[in-house]
């Protein structure tokens, strides 16, 4: 491994720190106003809502956490409004003099009736401060706003935006424009969480109960952002509740979910909020009480039937206001699947009258996978216009397959005892624990000018081995077929500048710089982003940048399902990987509050690799050995494609219509340029959901595209095996030859789902409502695959091959129960 | 529960006859010996629709007059003998070596091999030979004027109606030599020992050992552990350290056997084919095995391999 050359590297980089920490001492003693704006209800911050003072041309946008702030402000009387969808409108008079600084806590009281002068200033607040394209905020409403399989999923919901694509009904991984999954930037509360699904993409690892709102940009993403180069998702976690305990629970068909929240009890001056949601699957247990008999062991016990599967996950966030401007939040995540498997044996062997002899056999399998994450985030507001926030956090993503087997003989002889113990031992795993220290200053410079700057530093330990081991009394081998050990350190820095250079025009423009430690050599990442607003509704968008990628899955191309991830970093002796960006779009906010947005994209890869899923050797000085994982086709690849989106974000019915046509190739050595197995070319989404009265929704969703690709077989040909030992001999065996890769198509895919929520429910005074949902009503034959088999008559003759569908998700009825107390 | 209604709510299995629309080409298996046992020989057959017959029927082989029960006829076992559908004998195939020298390689169906056998038992002593003859099915030097020679180039030219041509190209390896002196006269399959051989620049080869048990029906065949091993070498380390196998049961009852070692020289075809080459460049979960799209190595023009060994081995004495 090389020592980081960080001294030269970085020395363009620290001049530009300098440059603005140096600009923050220009920063101008005025009138300023800031502050958060939380729910009134639940002390939730509130992001996006509108903040102004009347009458006046200012006003800011809340961000994530709720914060704003107002500069510039001319002594004077003022009232100052804070607005945002489904809140009462908060108004306070105010009195400014010259270079005071005034904090407020706004609280927002939950209003049902909405008036039209709030929805239109919510939305608009999005459609006017946003400066990158692509990008999507999804709230809980929006996120349970589709049916869903079995429970609401954010990964499922977002896979019904334009830009957004899958394998098949039963992944939840996003592949986006052009992006495998691996190239997406998957946090939590803005820890980066490495595979975050269940039983196989099933489910996505999120529990929507615990979410605030999920933040997603599908490409053209700023400075800030690094390390990733197809798309960014950050999932937000509520706060908790700064007033009372509450809680809530979710029972559905697969698992009971659990909700508490509340506040943190005042000691000296210091207030906080916690939030502690858990998820676990109970078909396991279900099965298990059931006690259903299969067959008798040797020693005349029954054996049950089991059901060896289950996941869960919890999180926990904890918020402490140390001081108003110093808070310190912890979050934590936890999430793993579990694959068990348990059996033990005990038999009497044929012994003679010298000898009795007891084998006791035990084999199990144990396979956990999945994520562990903890975060500490301290956020500073080192003045009105600086705000500060450094997090460490440490993510581990795992998977451990383990399989045992033990037998213990025992030999009882008429005067003595002898045993003998034989022990198999098989492991596979892939750990990666990855500990990042991040820190970013925002400061709004002018009134019209915001600096954004930081660093990040990323260490990643990847640890993909087999272990094999044999044990005996006496003995004990253990062998690595596999050990591919290594850590990769991501030094980056960071600084993004938000200029609105007039009232239509704006312009931002950002550099990442980041030094992987296995290359001798600095990537540098510009970005910029021009907004140009051709009216008040209408605005233009163009987003260009380069993203650099030091991470990747190793897993097979052609495979059907996705189990688990196979993460590496990239070797030594490879370039990191490489995509260019360029989006350009146009979005209409139509006075009736209904959004639209045209937008077009272009998108260069450059040295990816993949993986040579049949390459299970690898030479090395003549020999060679059995080193799955380590051999790569260099890969580049190319995706363009354009994207409709109508988004009706409010009233009695909502939801949003998507159209994308996108076209996705990629080239390797092997197969030449291919699109892959998962490119979809006409992509129509419909999501639409209605109040059918206060007590009963009634939800869509409407998925049509074209069938993903795949490679046809064509034909047979013999390929040969040899022997050479004493005889020397080849022996054909009969392949099918196939065509092209991914050169035709399955039948074009289309689903409707549909679900009814029943609220307002009382049970004995415990709030609940019940949801039903039916998944692909038409019983569309969605296709996943081909299976073929070879029709062979009474003499071993082959007659011909045929072949049958197997379909994604038939028609599924689901249904589940939320209390709240 | 999730509702899945086997019969109402899964859709039928329907099964459809898949079909093929390509071009043909040729498959070629080609090997040059130079082990004087085992003959150079080339298979040639082409690739195949999917609702092709795999093979043909070409005609009986009557093999034997099945005495029937007291009082029942007898009847006789006549075998059906196939033949692959693919197979192709009218080709006109030459291999040149590089003083231009053209050699014919002729289809050969049958060819007529003898298994002896003998039996010693109450001082009589019997022996029979039985001669038969095994479908070979592959293009050959029948002249016995091919000679192949280590470190020479030799060409493969096949021409046939209706398939484009194929040429291939190879340099012969040279013969590998196991230094006998430096190889221990008993080995153990528990413990590690050493193979040596005669240096030789870039090239590579396989080296095996296998178990020569007298008696394949005997009770020793299945308790033996460890012993066989295959191992691509590179012939310019000169030596490979067969490590010992781990086994549980000692085996200290089984008796002594003979062990032959091999050293396989390979040219770079054959190497690439048989030893480092992929073979699972697409892979389907529904699809039984991993395929291809088609090797071809060493050839042109079609699919399959033209590639060339040469062997030296010795037995040795192996304990448990």
């Amino acid at each position: 491994m090389k020592p980081p050359n960080i001294a030269n590297k970085f020395s363009n980089s620290t001049v530009c720190c300098f440059l603005l920490f140096g600009l923050f001492t220009y920063a101008q003693e005025t009138s300023t106003i800031s502050g958060f704006v939380r729910e009134d209800a639940t002390g939730e911050p509130i992001s996006y809502a509108n903040v102004f003072l009347s009458n006046t041309g200012l006003g800011a946008a809340t961000n994530n956490d709720g914060y704003f702030v107002i500069t510039k402000i001319p002594s004077g009387q003022y009232v100052i409004n804070a607005s945002m969808i489904g809140f009462g409108v908060y108004k306070k008079q105010i009195d400014i003099t010259d270079g005071e600084t005034i904090r407020l806590d706004i609280r927002l009281i939950e209003q049902a009736i909405e008036t039209s002068e709030i929805l239109v200033t919510a939305e608009r607040q999005k459609f006017e401060r946003s400066m990158e394209s692509s990008q999507i905020s999804l709230d809980l409403r929006e996120i349970n706003s589709a049916p869903a399989f079995v429970e609401p999923d954010v990964f499922r919901t977002l896979q019904m935006l334009p830009g957004v694509q899958t394998t098949s009904d039963f992944s939840s991984a996003l592949y986006v424009r052009g992006s495998t999954p691996d190239q997406n930037l998957i946090m939590l509360d803005g820890i980066a969480i490495y595979n975050p699904y269940h039983f196989g993409g099933i489910f996505s690892t999120f529990n929507t109960d615990a979410i605030k709102e999920a933040d997603f940009h599908a490409g053209g993403f700023p400075a800030r952002y690094g390390g990733r180069m197809g798309a960014i998702l950050n999932v937000i976690n509520r706060e908790g509740n700064t007033q009372k305990i509450k809680g809530a629970a979710n029972i559905s068909l697969i698992s009971t979910k659990v909700l508490l929240e509340g506040p943190v009890p005042k000691w000296k001056g210091m207030k906080g909020s916690w939030m502690v949601s858990g998820r676990r699957t109970y078909f396991d247990k279900v099965v298990d009480a059931l006690k259903i008999p299969i067959e008798q062991k040797s020693d005349g016990t029954n054996s049950y039937l089991t059901f060896p599967y289950y996941f869960y996950d919890y999180q926990i966030k904890i918020n402490l206001d140390l001081t108003p401007n110093h808070r310190l939040t912890y979050t934590r995540f936890y999430g793993d699947d579990v694959l068990f498997f348990k059996e033990s044996d005990t038999r009497q062997v044929d012994s003679d009258n010298n000898v009795d002899i007891v084998v006791d056999s035990d084999f199990g399998i144990n396979w956990p996978w999945g994520n562990h994450t903890n975060g500490l985030t301290w956020r500073w507001i080192v003045s009105p216009t600086i705000v500060a926030k450094t997090f460490f956090a440490n993510s581990r993503y795992r998977f451990h397959f383990n399989m045992d087997y033990e037998e213990n003989q025992t030999f009882t002889y008429a005067d003595t005892t002898e045993f003998y113990n034989t022990a198999f031992n098989f492991d596979i795993f892939d750990i990666i624990n990855d500990n990042t220290l991040e820190s970013e200053i925002i400061w709004k410079a002018t009134e019209n000018q915001e600096v954004t700057g930081g660093f990040q530093i990323r260490d990643v330990h990847f640890d993909l081995g087999i272990e094999i081991g044999i044990t005996t009394l006496d003995t004990a081998v253990i062998e690595k077929p596999l050990d591919l050990n290594n850590t990769t350190r991501e030094i980056a820095f960071f600084i993004q500048d938000k200029w609105d250079i007039s009232p239509t025009l704006k312009f931002q423009s950002g550099l990442r710089a980041t030094d992987y430690n296995l290359h001798d050599r600095l990537y540098l990442d510009p970005r910029i982003s021009l907004k140009y607003h051709y009216s008040d509704n209408i605005a233009l968008k163009l987003n260009w940048g380069h993203y650099h990628q030091f991470l990747m899955t190793a897993n097979p191309q052609d495979e059907n399902f996705r189990i688990v991830d196979l993460w590496m970093g990239i070797p030594e002796d490879k370039e990191a990987s490489r995509s260019q960006h360029t989006i350009v779009g146009i979005e209409y906010l139509a006075p009736n509050n209904i959004f639209y947005r045209i937008e077009a994209y272009q998108k260069d890869f450059d040295n990816l690799l993949t993986l040579k899923q049949g390459e299970i050797t690898t030479e090395n000085e003549g020999e060679v050995y059995s080193t799955p994982f380590n051999e790569f086709w260099d890969t580049d690849a190319e995706a363009y494609g354009i994207e409709f989106l109508v988004k009706k974000p409010t009233g009695r019915l909502n939801g949003w219509i998507g159209y994308t046509f996108a076209e996705t190739k990629y080239f390797t050595p092997q197969s030449g340029w291919h699109p892959p197995n998962w490119d979809r070319t006409h992509t129509l989404n419909i999501v639409g959901n209605i109040e059918l009265t206060t007590d009963l929704q009634f939800s869509s969703a409407l998925s049509a595209s074209t069938g993903n690709p795949y490679t046809p077989i064509l034909g047979r040909v013999y390929d040969w095996g040899h022997t050479l030992n004493s005889s020397t001999y080849w022996y054909p065996y009969n392949s099918y030859l196939v065509g092209d890769k991914n050169s035709v198509r399955y039948s074009d895919y289309f689903r409707v789902d549909i679900g009814i929520i029943r609220k307002h429910g009382n049970l004995f005074g415990l709030a609940y409502e019940t949801y039903w949902q039916i998944m692909n009503v038409t019983r569309h034959v969605n296709i996943l695959g081909y299976a073929y088999r070879t029709k062979i008559d009474y003499s071993g003759n082959r007659m011909g091959v045929e072949r049958r569908k197997v379909g994604m998700f038939p028609i599924i009825l689901t249904f589940g129960v939320k209390f709240e107390f | 529960m999730v509702f899945l209604g086997k019969g109402c709510l899964l859709p039928p299995e329907v099964w459809e006859d898949v079909e093929s629309d390509y071009d043909h080409v040729l498959n070629v298996f080609g090997v040059i010996s130079l082990d004087p046992t085992l003959d150079s020989f080339v298979g040639l057959y082409r690739t195949t629709d999917l609702d092709e017959l795999s093979q043909i029927f070409v005609g009986v082989d009557t093999v034997m007059y099945i005495e029937g029960e007291e009082g029942e006829d007898g009847w006789w076992w006549i075998d059906s003998i196939y033949e692959p559908a693919a197979l192709i004998k009218n080709a006109i195939i030459h291999i040149i070596d590089d003083q231009d020298n053209i050699f014919n390689f002729t289809f050969i169906e049958t060819e007529e091999f003898y298994d002896t056998t003998f039996l010693d038992t109450l001082g009589w002593h019997f022996e029979w030979i039985d001669t038969f003859n095994v479908r070979m099915n592959y293009y050959k030097d029948t002249t016995g004027t091919f000679d192949p020679q280590p470190s020479r180039t030799y060409k493969l030219s096949i021409n046939t109606l209706n398939y484009d041509p194929v040429n291939g190209e190879l340099t012969t390896p040279n013969y590998p030599v196991l230094i006998d002196s430096m190889i221990q006269d008993t080995v153990s399959s528990t413990e590690p020992y050493e193979v040596h051989w005669e240096f030789q620049e870039n090239a590579q080869g396989l080296l095996t050992g296998e178990i020569l048990f007298d008696n394949l029906f005997s009770f020793t065949v299945g308790s033996w552990c460890g012993g066989k091993f295959e191992r691509a070498v590179n012939l310019s380390d000169s030596t490979y350290t067969v490590p010992g196998e781990f086994c549980d049961d000692t085996g200290d009852s089984l008796a002594p056997e003979d062990f032959f070692i091999r050293l396989t020289a390979m040219d770079e075809n054959y190497y690439e084919y048989f030893i480092t080459s992929e073979v699972e460049e697409y892979s389907n979960l529904f699809l039984n095995n991993p395929t291809t799209q088609g090797r071809s190595v060493g050839i042109d023009g079609g699919f399959g391999v033209f590639g060339s060994i040469a062997s030296d081995g010795i037995t040795r004495t192996i304990v448990p």
